[in-house]
């Protein structure tokens, strides 16, 4: 069975390192971007589940999330965010996110999310 | 007459004549009457001699050359009552024996003649009292001549006596009357003279003569008329007059009349008036000129300085600038002066209208036609009445042009009252009614711009008492005191308590008191009330108007209405307030989650590889690689965590160098303003008190600020539940090396006093829980301390400390 794929971009460096890692330990391949740009750039061809930072510089969470639904109506993209803002979280409800996540989040919450996903 | 009527019957013959001795006032020694005589004796030429002398209304007499009387007629002796014997009778006494018979005044003069006339030979005449027999003595008259021989010696003497008593009587009489008429001629005050018919002066009387210093004879100068010499002394400028006058009338006999200077004796000349007319005998022919010179040298000046006056006056009447006039007592006038004609350029017979009295004929003339029914009406009530009369009005001028005038008129009555005559005064006082309009008109003008103005205006005296309000001020005035306009004496004071909101009337009235009292203008913002109760700001300026000395005649003051400035300054103060508790809540905000962004990545890149650590331990088999580098990761991670929290520590000790002294008094102040809106929208109030001898301190402002407000703001929002009143105190003192600075609150109090300081912990649902936390990291990095005192319940009191000297870096 061919690995899912997964995409992460954040703009800090420890951080995609350690999500990379983490999804790496649970069996999932991982591509990882600094910015929304560099993502668009590779294309979202053979990615089957999509986390993005929202607090990012130039295009943020939002803007790629909207754009990867333009592209893949169907692509699972869940949404994190070291910042608390009430109003990135009603953003996020008000879009057909598949889960939004503060930081420090719970990852075993993130992976059982993924997981359920992407195993249907 | 006695007398006479002896004398009369004196005629008795056989008198004979005594042997006088000649030189002697004869006497008339009449024998007694019935002398024997030959009553029949033939008519002798002695007999008839002798008749003759007894016939005489005289006494007659002979006396021989030594002046013995030989002989007197009968009748003298009778006449004297003495008998021929007691005659001659001479004695050492009596001389010639008849001195007895000589009023004794008169004696020694008649015996002194008639010894002088016995020894020359001169006719002997003398007049002198004899005594009758009856003792009376009366006026005589003695006459003797002197008899020669052919020797021509003097051989006797023969003489008459006769009496002259009556005859004396009458010329004393006429000598009195004389006497009485030259001293009326020389005391009438006039000059009398006398000329002859050709003009010649033949009398001047006294007074003439004192006044020319001149006589009649002393006009005679050789080659000059007498009348010529007069004429000198007439004044050169009427001589040629009065000699063609003078000449004139004795030409033609027509009374003399003329006025003329005539020089007095010493130089001075005088009027004269002087009249002559000619005396004629019964033929018609002229005899004398008498005349009467009167001087009227003080009349004619007398006249001469009232027509000087009447010339002035008249000169004054029509020099006057204003118009005169006189009215007869029906109004008719009668007089206008020179001004008057000129002004009006009237033709006085231009009255005279038919039809018409003169009076409406004038007034319709020359005032102006919305004028002249009223002056008309008013002038005849006056000459109706008496009464004065006083009008303006408008006249129309020589040029056309109406200008107006003050007329008045006032009646000159009689001792009886009656009114004799009109006198009036018409004065132009068109400039002056034009300034005054004017000056109504700026007036008018000023008023309505005071009166108009949004200000209330007022003056008042040098210490403050009002003098005046202008009419906005005055309403208002009237809407929130209704008794104003029955005060009697306002005062400063009432207003102030009555109109001025309680907060500021005693600020103010101190103020206006020093104003009043130092003479300094001055500047207050304090609140009217107004008629429905709210008050209103205002601007009121206060400032002295000086007078030249220096010395303050008014105070002026201006109150404008600031009140919505105001509030629109409050309004801008609290959204400026609003706006800097934002900002800051934003800046501490961002702050908070820039941090717990900071801190949150390498928390969550730890939290992830330590997942996948134990992921890569859990496989099997247990992939080692992995887990090795995963835990270098997460010491990574963490090491980048604890550099965030140094990064921030460094962050705030950076600003230490910009630290300054500054007053901590000033801080709670601002705080306390920008809090304001929030303490009214929790409905605390906040109380702060700062002590006085707190010195001002190192410290960063922006930072303490921060400091100090989350504190207010964690009060006051700690309030906002509890029930009962809501006081926030934030206090500041010196606590030994310290400023000891408060924050208390009436709220729950502090349940986890151990835990609030932490970061994240918070018990409030919208917070961070960083507030605190970055609180006390800046308290700390100022070498203070900042903790909680209190406990549940009871209120929290935040306390944190500064150092007074700055901690050493």
């Amino acid at each position: 069975m061919m690995k899912r794929m997964i995409a992460v971009v954040d703009d800090d460096l420890d951080l995609l390192d350690s999500l990379e890692n983490l999804l790496e330990s649970t069996g999932y391949s991982v591509r990882t971007f600094s910015s929304a740009r560099t993502l668009i750039d590779a294309g979202l061809t053979g990615i089957d589940c999509l986390i993005t930072d929202i607090g990012m510089p130039e295009m943020d969470g939002f803007d790629l999330y909207d754009f990867a639904k333009k592209e893949r109506p169907d692509l699972p993209v869940f949404l994190i965010t070291g910042r608390h803002e009430f109003g990135d979280q009603r953003r996020a409800g008000a879009k057909d996110v598949n889960g939004f996540f503060r930081k420090p989040f719970d990852w075993p919450a993130l992976l059982a999310a993924i997981g359920n996903v992407l195993h249907e | 007459m006695n007398l006479q009527a002896v004398s009369g019957r004196a005629g008795v013959a056989g008198t004979r004549l005594c042997a006088g001795s000649g030189d002697e006032r004869e006497l008339r020694k009449e024998r007694a009457t019935p002398s024997p005589g030959p009553p029949a004796a033939p008519d002798t030429d002695e007999a008839r001699a002798l008749k003759i002398v007894d016939g005489m209304p005289a006494h007659a007499w002979a006396a021989d050359a030594a002046g013995q009387i030989t002989y007197a007629s009968p009748s003298t002796f009778a006449y004297l009552g003495v008998a021929q014997e007691t005659l001659n009778s001479p004695d050492g006494e009596d001389e010639f024996g008849w001195r007895r018979l000589i009023h004794p005044d008169d004696y020694e003069r008649v015996a002194a003649r008639w010894r002088h006339c016995l020894r020359t030979g001169d006719h002997y005449d003398a007049e002198h009292r004899l005594r009758r027999a009856d003792g009376v003595y009366r006026w005589v008259r003695n006459s003797g001549r002197p008899s020669r021989d052919a020797d021509g010696n003097i051989a006797g003497w023969y003489g008459t006596t006769i009496d002259i008593e009556d005859l004396k009587q009458v010329e004393a009489e006429l000598r009195a009357r004389e006497r009485e008429l030259s001293h009326l001629v020389d005391m009438v005050p006039s000059h009398l003279w006398r000329l002859t018919p050709d003009g010649e002066p033949i009398f001047f009387n006294k007074r003439m003569v004192d006044f020319l210093g001149l006589d009649v004879a002393d006009t005679d100068r050789p080659g000059k008329s007498r009348l010529d010499v007069v004429i000198e002394a007439v004044h050169p400028d009427d001589a040629a007059a009065f000699r063609g006058a003078l000449e004139h009338c004795l030409a033609t006999g027509e009374n003399f009349a003329l006025r003329y200077r005539l020089r007095r004796a010493d130089g001075v000349y005088h009027w004269m008036s002087s009249r002559g007319e000619p005396v004629r005998d019964e033929n018609g022919r002229i005899v004398q000129w008498y005349g009467l010179c009167h001087d009227i040298d003080d009349q004619m000046r007398a006249e001469e300085a009232l027509r000087g006056r009447e010339r002035e006056l008249s000169k004054l009447v029509d020099m006057v600038p204003s118009l005169l006039w006189r009215l007869d007592p029906g109004g008719e006038p009668i007089f206008f002066n020179r001004r008057s004609i000129d002004f009006l350029g009237l033709d006085a017979s231009a009255f005279d209208k038919p039809g018409t009295s003169r009076f409406d004929a004038v007034i319709a003339s020359i005032v102006h036609p919305q004028d002249a029914p009223a002056v008309a009406e008013a002038l005849g009530r006056c000459l109706a009445t008496g009464a004065q009369f006083f009008m303006r009005y408008r006249l129309r001028r020589v040029d056309g042009v109406y200008r107006w005038m003050s007329g008045r008129a006032e009646p000159l009555r009689d001792d009886h009252g009656r009114i004799v005559q009109w006198y009036g005064l018409t004065v132009d006082i068109d400039d002056q009614m034009q300034a005054e309009e004017a000056l109504r008109r700026s007036e008018h003008r000023l008023q309505q711009m005071i009166d108009a103005v949004p200000v209330r205006i007022w003056s008042a005296t040098p210490t403050g008492g009002p003098i005046y309000f202008n009419k906005r001020y005055q309403d208002y005035l009237r809407s929130v005191i209704p008794e104003f306009d029955s005060l009697e004496q306002p005062s400063i004071e009432r207003f102030v308590q009555e109109l001025i909101h309680p907060d500021d009337a005693a600020t103010v009235l101190h103020t206006l008191g020093e104003s009043f009292e130092t003479g300094s203008s001055t500047v207050m913002r304090f609140r009217w009330r107004e008629r429905d109760g709210t008050y209103r700001w205002a601007e009121c300026r206060v400032e002295p108007r000086r007078d030249p000395d220096g010395t303050i005649g008014q105070w002026y003051g201006v109150s404008l209405d600031i009140d919505d400035e105001v509030r629109a300054q409050e309004a801008l103060q609290q959204a400026s307030e609003r706006l800097a508790t934002a900002t800051q809540a934003a800046s501490l905000a961002e702050l908070s989650a820039s941090i717990a962004h900071e801190v949150n990545q390498p928390l969550a890149a730890i939290v992830a590889n330590s997942h996948a650590c134990h992921r890569w331990l859990g496989s099997d088999p247990p992939n080692l690689e992995r887990v090795r580098s995963t835990v270098e990761r997460i010491i990574r991670n963490a090491n980048s965590a604890a550099s965030v929290v140094s990064r921030i520590r460094a962050l705030f000790r950076q600003t230490i160098e910009t630290r300054s002294r500054s007053s901590l008094d000033g801080l709670v102040t601002e705080a306390r303003g920008l809090l304001a809106q929030l303490a009214v929208k929790v409905q605390a109030s906040i109380q702060t008190r700062v002590e006085s001898d707190i010195p001002p301190i190192p410290f960063d402002r922006v930072q303490i600020q921060q400091v100090l407000i989350n504190l207010m703001r964690n009060g006051l929002e700690a309030m906002q539940a509890s029930p009962g009143p809501r006081t926030l105190r934030v206090g500041a003192r010196r606590d030994g090396n310290f400023v000891r600075v408060e924050v208390g609150d009436s709220g729950p109090g502090v349940e986890n006093p151990d835990k609030i300081f932490d970061a994240f912990f918070t018990t409030k649902e919208s917070g961070m829980g960083m507030g605190l936390a970055i609180s006390r990291s800046i308290v700390e990095s100022h070498g203070g301390r900042l903790w909680v005192e209190g406990g549940k319940g009871r209120g929290a009191t935040f306390v944190f400390t500064l150092p007074i000297e700055p901690p050493d870096a």
